[in-house]
């Protein structure tokens, strides 16, 4: 066990804990809380907090909520979801950098999607959505998506079907089935999911760069980390943003596992029987 | 609230019933009328199609031919949920999150009933299978035996004029399945139920039974009586199942001018030859009906394996050709032993010997003399 925790220490705890004391010092080595004070004093470095959210939290939000009804759908038709499973998992293949680049040439005025509104005559000019916040977004869902997804069908198949079965005996339209039955059962999965992708995306950095607007509203915290460390080779101010991101982190990943641990979380495969 | 879309029946009709899955057929032409306050079981081995029988006439599963009927209405339009049936799960499918009121109150929710309508109809449901006490349990905090009897409560609750059970028995150990199956039978009689029970156990389908359906391999085998089934199987594979457990190939002929049978060295009489023909036959006999005491349709048995019962002995021996008998005596015996016993001509069973073998038929569609008599 020992090369083990060897390893850990050395490439992990070490690291963490270096990291978090050169946040309490100035460029020079002495101790002090203005890294943080610069933190929350400059709008340009405080706004980056709210950048990461308006992009990771919808995104976020998307993958899990609508990873349910395909998922739903998938395990009631196992032929078709062979296909949709393996198309779903293609762009964990491709990377965050190649979806980027590709969504330049798609996103771009003269991209296919928006020579395809135009032709179908949805929209008279260009939809102006490359180097701004929501681009980034989209490129967030497209990567994030089947993280989010095959974690949703994984917990959704643990769910005995003969649960929804006695609910049907029972009386319970689908409906019914869905809010009492499947989503009681699901939801702590969820949150699980939740905790996972929002930490996935809240560490959004190339999509921000290539697709985004990277001084402007995709001036998310990673990018102001990266200028700070290997723009004006300021790591402790570089160290300070990062552990400024995991405390935010930490603050919503503890809210809502708290809410989390209010629900039923046992087995929910059958009863013992 | 919503009530069933389905009238009071006073006949449920299986009319061809069967289902197929990917060319197999799990359930063949089961033919059945079910008259309102009967208690059917289907009674069959592991894949006679039993539970699927079960789930067809739930709605659960559509069959692929054939039609279920109430009162000459085929009923095939209506989903399950708007049946009105009570369904019993084999692993009692209770809701993991809900406690055992909210467990047997969620038919009633979902009818829309106010809260004050439904806990009263709680209580008493509980009350009838002596839950009370644990009415703020989870599932997960209960015994088998309680779960079991919270299924049960929860498909009671909403009164319904048909109880379908799937083997909730079969989880249970023995003395509390001896137990569940009086309650069982006592609810049915009490509330006037009609009651489809599936089960492997022809001891239970025995008691608890006022008709029997027993199945092999998707296919009806004898639908009668418990006393029809028992002491008068329509063909070797009931009687295997209903414990004619000794079973000898043998030829019947009535060349001497009596019907005799012959095989293994023995020479036997039987009293129940008169529908079959000369030729190949499948015997059977069971345990307790041979019996040292008696002196006709002799038998020497030299005993191999003895098993301590208590008030008797469960002997397996060999007759001097090697086929294994197995018997049941009251007197004291050592392995290595020889008894000679005897079996009452009434109690030997004699069926046509399949070409297949009625034991052995992989798809079971060739059974002689399957007798279905009238319900």
């Amino acid at each position: 066990m020992l090369p083990g925790i060897l390893f850990i220490a050395a490439l992990f705890v070490y690291p963490c804990i270096y990291g978090i004391m050169l946040s309490f010092q100035t460029t020079k080595g002495v101790p002090t809380l203005s890294n943080y004070a610069k933190f929350f004093t400059d709008p340009y470095l405080r706004d980056t907090i709210q950048n990461t959210f308006r992009i990771a939290l919808p995104a976020t939000l998307f993958n899990v909520i609508v990873s349910v009804p395909l998922a739903m759908g998938m395990l009631q038709r196992p032929n078709a979801s062979r296909w949709v499973n393996t198309l779903i998992i293609i762009p964990i293949t491709l990377g965050t950098v190649l979806v980027a680049e590709g969504l330049l040439n798609y996103l771009g005025p003269l991209g296919w999607l928006n020579r395809v509104l135009m032709a179908t005559g949805l929209i008279d000019q260009p939809v102006d959505v490359l180097h701004t916040y929501k681009a980034v977004i989209i490129s967030l869902i497209i990567t994030g998506f089947p993280f989010s997804y095959l974690l949703v069908l994984s917990y959704l198949s643990g769910i005995n079907p003969k649960l929804g079965e006695a609910a049907r005996m029972l009386g319970a339209s689908s409906g019914q089935r869905f809010w009492f039955v499947t989503l009681p059962l699901l939801a702590p999965g969820l949150a699980i999911t939740f905790c996972l992708a929002f930490v996935l995306a809240f560490s959004v950095f190339p999509s921000a760069n290539l697709l985004g607007n990277p001084s402007g509203d995709s001036h998310v915290l990673s990018v102001a980390a990266a200028q700070a460390a290997f723009e004006q080779y300021n790591y402790p101010l570089a160290s300070t943003i990062s552990v400024i991101t995991a405390v935010v982190e930490l603050l919503i990943i503890g809210v809502v596992l708290g809410w989390r641990n209010r629900l039923f979380r046992g087995s929910t495969a059958g009863t013992k029987g | 609230m919503r009530a069933t879309a389905l009238p009071q029946f006073e006949m449920l009709e299986l009319d061809g019933v069967g289902r197929e899955f990917a060319g197999v057929a799990a359930l063949s032409d089961l033919n059945l009328r079910i008259a309102k306050g009967e208690f059917v079981s289907l009674l069959g081995p592991s894949g006679c199609g039993k539970s699927t029988a079960l789930n067809c006439i739930s709605g659960l599963l559509p069959p692929t031919s054939g039609s279920v009927n109430l009162d000459g209405q085929a009923i095939h339009n209506v989903p399950p949920e708007r049946r009105g049936f009570g369904m019993v799960f084999q692993n009692y499918a209770l809701f993991p999150h809900l406690n055992v009121r909210e467990n047997v109150g969620f038919g009633l929710r979902m009818q829309r009933l106010p809260k004050s309508q439904v806990a009263p109809r709680v209580e008493k449901a509980l009350d009838r299978v002596q839950l009370l006490s644990l009415g703020n349990r989870r599932p997960g905090q209960l015994s088998g035996g309680q779960q079991q009897r919270v299924a049960i409560a929860r498909a009671l609750v909403l009164e319904p004029q048909l109880m379908l059970m799937d083997e909730p028995l079969s989880n249970l150990d023995a003395k509390l399945r001896r137990e569940m199956r009086t309650e069982i039978r006592r609810l049915h009689d009490d509330l006037g139920l009609t009651t489809i029970y599936v089960t492997h156990d022809q001891e239970e389908a025995l008691s608890l039974s006022d008709r029997i359906v027993v199945l092999r391999d998707g296919t009806t085998q004898q639908v009668g009586t418990p006393d029809q089934v028992f002491m008068h199987p329509a063909n070797a594979f009931v009687a295997g199942f209903m414990g004619y457990r000794n079973s000898f190939s043998m030829t019947l002929s009535r060349a001497s001018g009596l019907p005799i049978l012959s095989g293994e060295g023995l020479q036997l009489e039987s009293t129940g030859v008169d529908e079959v023909m000369d030729g190949p036959v499948e015997v059977r006999i069971r345990p307790d009906d041979v019996d040292p005491q008696l002196h006709v349709n002799q038998l020497q048995v030299l005993c191999d394996v003895v098993e301590y019962q208590g008030k008797h002995f469960e002997v397996l021996g060999r007759l001097p050709s090697g086929q294994e008998v197995l018997l049941r005596t009251s007197e004291p015996v050592k392995p290595g032993d020889t008894i000679t016993c005897g079996v009452s001509p009434d109690r030997v069973l004699v069926f046509p010997k399949d070409t297949e073998g009625v034991n052995d038929a992989p798809d079971g569609s060739n059974h002689p003399d399957i007798m279905v008599p009238t319900p």
